[in-house]
């Protein structure tokens, strides 16, 4: 499903956390927000889920205004930067919790769910550990189940926030391959915020690129790379991977 | 808010009992409407029920804030994303996540109810077999001599549901340490 944002304000107390945000996302395309901490990515990233609720403007999933929509309404799969995976229910009760609470005219039969979530297992490779509890997983597995979960509800827009942000480097740079040919086989229209800026020009089809609640550019990562729009965009491109003050600081606008 | 929820540690229970005859007695505030709608509150049931809770509000509500806020509400919001309403999310994330909390804080209640003398005391009227309490039932066998080996026979009951009681609440540490620690470091 396409995306659209028009004029999306929000402000806490009154510092302008989105200024007037414009953006048009593509049925199907893989998005990266980047920008440093307080750019608003994450901001913009839940007022898109309908978990922030933003003071004006609009947004359209395909031709529904879902501005007034409800979180349960908008049916999008989010994806915590800490996982928030249910802590007492297994891996499978995790992934079909989106089933499980449908309203009992839509609801599938218990055995339709069972399969469905171990199908979803299957897809994100962690087949075998249904039975097992989020606590006896190891991060990127827990990221997965995550992941896993959101798809289950077939959500109308993927939404990742950090999703990688709390793996170590070498997970981190597997689960980045991995979740570029997950997007290629299901082809769910994906939006993920990062600060790292390596990590955006790696898996993006476009990056939308954000400083101080304003977006800077939106470019795929060849035409960022070699023809930044501002010097802002330009600086914050030039940053080596990892660096002291931009690495592991989970950015909340 | 803390300060409100505290009042009942700090206010004697005598004065809560008086503040609830005062309300809800004869003469009270709303005494006049109750006994127009024949609804008993003090010297009847639901005053020792309304009493007690009082007193005992703080326990529950001092376990369970620190816990809730050390645990957030991602996996509330992650609910609501996959679709679940205000109070399937309750009932299925919130409450599972808080039930030791809960129950703890429910354990200390108990252990403070059945002790309470001074509220239950002011608002009961000593109705024996209707609304006593034992450490009420206690003081009445104590105070006619005639009934000194009751009233201890109803201590040593009261003692050894007391026990239990230390003994459930060492269980509950002992089994769910980890997750009532998250607790303690912030009380």
């Amino acid at each position: 499903m396409d995306i659209s944002v028009r004029q999306l304000g929000k402000k806490y107390a009154a510092v302008a956390a989105l200024h007037d945000i414009d953006l048009d996302i593509a049925s199907g395309e893989l998005i990266a927000l980047l920008g440093p901490s307080g750019s608003g990515k994450t901001t913009l990233l839940r007022a898109i889920a309908g978990l922030e609720p933003i003071d004006s403007g609009r947004i359209l999933f395909g031709a529904i205004d879902a501005t007034r929509l409800s979180v349960q309404e908008r049916q999008v799969g989010f994806v915590f930067q800490h996982y928030a995976l249910f802590k007492h229910m297994s891996v499978l009760d995790n992934v079909t919790f989106g089933l499980r609470m449908r309203k009992r005219a839509t609801r599938p039969p218990r055995a339709e769910i069972r399969r469905r979530g171990l199908e979803l297992l299957t897809l994100v490779q962690l087949d075998g550990i249904a039975d097992r509890y989020p606590n006896q997983l190891s991060g990127g597995q827990r990221q997965r189940v995550a992941l896993a979960r959101a798809l289950a509800i077939e959500p109308s827009v993927l939404l990742l926030d950090e999703p990688f942000g709390a793996l170590d480097a070498k997970v981190r740079k597997e689960l980045r391959v991995w979740l570029r040919q997950l997007h290629d086989e299901t082809g769910y229209t994906t939006i993920f915020v990062t600060h790292d800026q390596e990590e955006a020009m790696d898996l993006a089809d476009r990056v939308v690129v954000m400083n101080a609640g304003e977006i800077e550019q939106v470019d795929t990562p060849a035409m960022i790379a070699r023809q930044p729009k501002t010097s802002f965009v330009a600086e914050f491109i030039e940053r080596k991977a990892g660096h002291a003050d931009m690495s592991g600081v989970p950015s909340r606008a | 808010m803390t300060t409100l929820i505290d009042l009942p540690f700090s206010v004697s229970p005598v004065i809560s009992g008086m503040v609830f005859v005062l309300l809800f007695g004869a003469q009270g505030w709303f005494g006049p409407w109750l006994s127009e709608h024949d609804i008993k509150i003090v010297f009847a049931l639901p005053g020792i029920v309304l009493a007690t809770t009082f007193v005992t509000f703080p326990f529950v509500a001092r376990e369970l804030i620190p816990l809730m806020q050390a645990q957030g509400t991602e996996e509330e919001q992650a609910a609501m994303t996959l679709g679940a309403g205000g109070l399937r999310t309750f009932w299925h994330v919130t409450m599972p996540n808080i039930r030791w909390g809960l129950f703890y804080g429910v354990l200390l209640c108990n252990a403070r109810a059945m002790g309470e003398f001074g509220a239950v005391s002011v608002v009961s009227g000593h109705i024996r077999g209707f609304t006593n309490t034992l450490p009420l039932h206690v003081e009445a066998l104590y105070s006619d001599p005639g009934e000194y080996s009751a009233a201890f026979a109803v201590s040593s009951l009261l003692a050894l549901l007391g026990f239990v009681t230390l003994m459930l609440k060492n269980f509950l540490e002992w089994r769910h340490g980890d997750e009532l620690a998250a607790l303690r470091g912030k009380a």
